[in-house]
């Protein structure tokens, strides 16, 4: 037998507190038509014992009730990974990094116009930096690289990288590097020649979850040669 | 016989009132999910939102399942983001890192991309012939992730008897929850 209780909740509402989602129904509708469910609900209730056991009236009480419960306990796990994870990546905010980076082009190792035009440069770098202020518990890892920007009368803007690593971890934020330069500096057309340019270190902070950041530090006042050697 | 037929009369009015109240609510939170993912678009100007990884070509930072939220802004596409781009002949789009940008005067734009786990550039995914990405390729650049979410539709789109056996769960649930 499901048993039916009456509450007043207000002057004009009437609960039903069988069973919690019902209790919810009841609530959003007006009054008549709730005493009207009621009395359905009880009609039907005494066809269905008429030719239903108990046992299997009992059984779906209780399924109803473990489903219930399954899913507010699911609603309510979710929610709060999702507000912790809002609150890890909004807590990246209170980090002020103070990053720092050298780098000096130690030689060129050559420089030549290809055959089909385009002016192609290779260095060597030298390149000290210390990153691990930008290291938070929500960093999953950084990304950073180094990109040469310059401009030509074509292109308002050319950034081409030389150089890209991945630092997992902030024990090895703080390094020193000496390389020649990892991807290909080749301009669009032939204007490298005593070209002036800008050697940018920039980083992505990839968090384990939530927001990227990124930013950079310009180092400017670097000149490639005036002669192809 | 008079009460009989009415208390009939009632259960299927009752049933049919049921039956409406659930169609409505099941409209409703079809619609509400649609109303997100088209509120989503506008927002964003992505034409698609929320991508999921789907190569291990961008690890360690991106793995395989992990949930990439994306953003079209006017805002000129610069080294080292993470952009969202359509090869012309390639049904799937790819998650790359800018590595290279030309920009002309008048702000068209040469891109190269590569995955960060990748030996060399992205030259071998273009199509035939194609040196450069330009705007039109990009769909949008990641801005925000989200890691594992993104294993449901991955698991539902290799396996789809999982897929069919969850809406099955689920519409049994919704037909017997209000008896």
């Amino acid at each position: 037998m499901i048993l039916i209780l009456k509450a007043r909740v207000s002057s004009n509402q009437i609960a039903l507190l069988t069973e919690p989602w019902l209790q919810f129904n009841s609530i959003l509708k007006p009054t008549n038509k709730n005493e009207k469910q009621n009395k359905n609900k009880n009609k039907k209730n005494e066809n269905e014992n008429n030719k239903t056991s108990c046992s299997i009236n009992g059984n779906t009480k209780k399924m109803h009730s473990f489903g219930y419960r399954a899913n507010a306990l699911l609603t309510f796990a979710v929610t709060i990974v999702a507000l912790m994870c809002a609150i890890a990546s909004l807590s990246d905010n209170l980090n002020t990094p103070s990053p720092t980076a050298e780098i000096q082009v130690v030689n060129i190792n050559w420089f030549q116009k290809q055959t089909h035009g385009n002016d192609e440069v290779s260095l060597t770098l030298n390149i000290t930096a210390d990153l691990q202020s930008l290291f938070t518990w929500n960093t999953k890892q950084l990304f950073i690289f180094i990109a040469a920007e310059y401009k030509t009368p074509k292109n308002a803007l050319n950034q081409v990288s030389l150089w890209d690593a991945i630092i997992p971890a902030k024990e090895s934020a703080k390094f020193s590097i000496h390389t020649s330069n990892k991807y290909r500096f080749i301009d669009q057309g032939h204007n490298l020649r005593g070209k002036e340019f800008n050697l940018t270190l920039h980083w992505h902070v990839m968090p384990k979850t939530g927001k990227m950041f990124a930013n950079k530090i310009v180092m400017s006042g670097y000149r490639l040669p005036e002669e192809y050697r | 016989m008079g009460w009989i037929g009415d208390s009939i009369e009632s259960i299927r009015s009752m049933q049919i009132r049921q039956f409406l109240t659930q169609a409505v609510s099941l409209g409703m939170i079809v619609t509400s999910a649609l109303i997100i993912w088209k509120g989503l678009m506008c927002i964003t100007g992505s034409e698609s939102p929320v991508v999921v990884v789907l190569s291990g070509s961008m690890e360690p930072g991106f793995k395989r399942g992990d949930i990439l939220f994306l953003h079209m802004s006017k805002d000129p596409i610069r080294a080292g983001e993470i952009v969202v781009f359509n090869v012309d002949g390639r049904e799937i789009p790819i998650v790359h890192r800018v590595i290279k940008v030309h920009e002309r005067q008048d702000g068209e734009v040469d891109v190269l991309t590569k995955g960060d786990n990748n030996y060399g550039d992205d030259r071998l995914l273009y199509a035939q012939g194609q040196l450069w990405l330009q705007r039109h390729h990009i769909m949008g650049r990641a801005v925000g992730f989200l890691p594992y979410v993104g294993w449901v539709t991955i698991i539902m789109t290799e396996k789809p008897i999982i897929k069919y056996i969850l809406i099955g769960a689920l519409g049994l649930l919704v037909i017997t929850s209000k008896d």
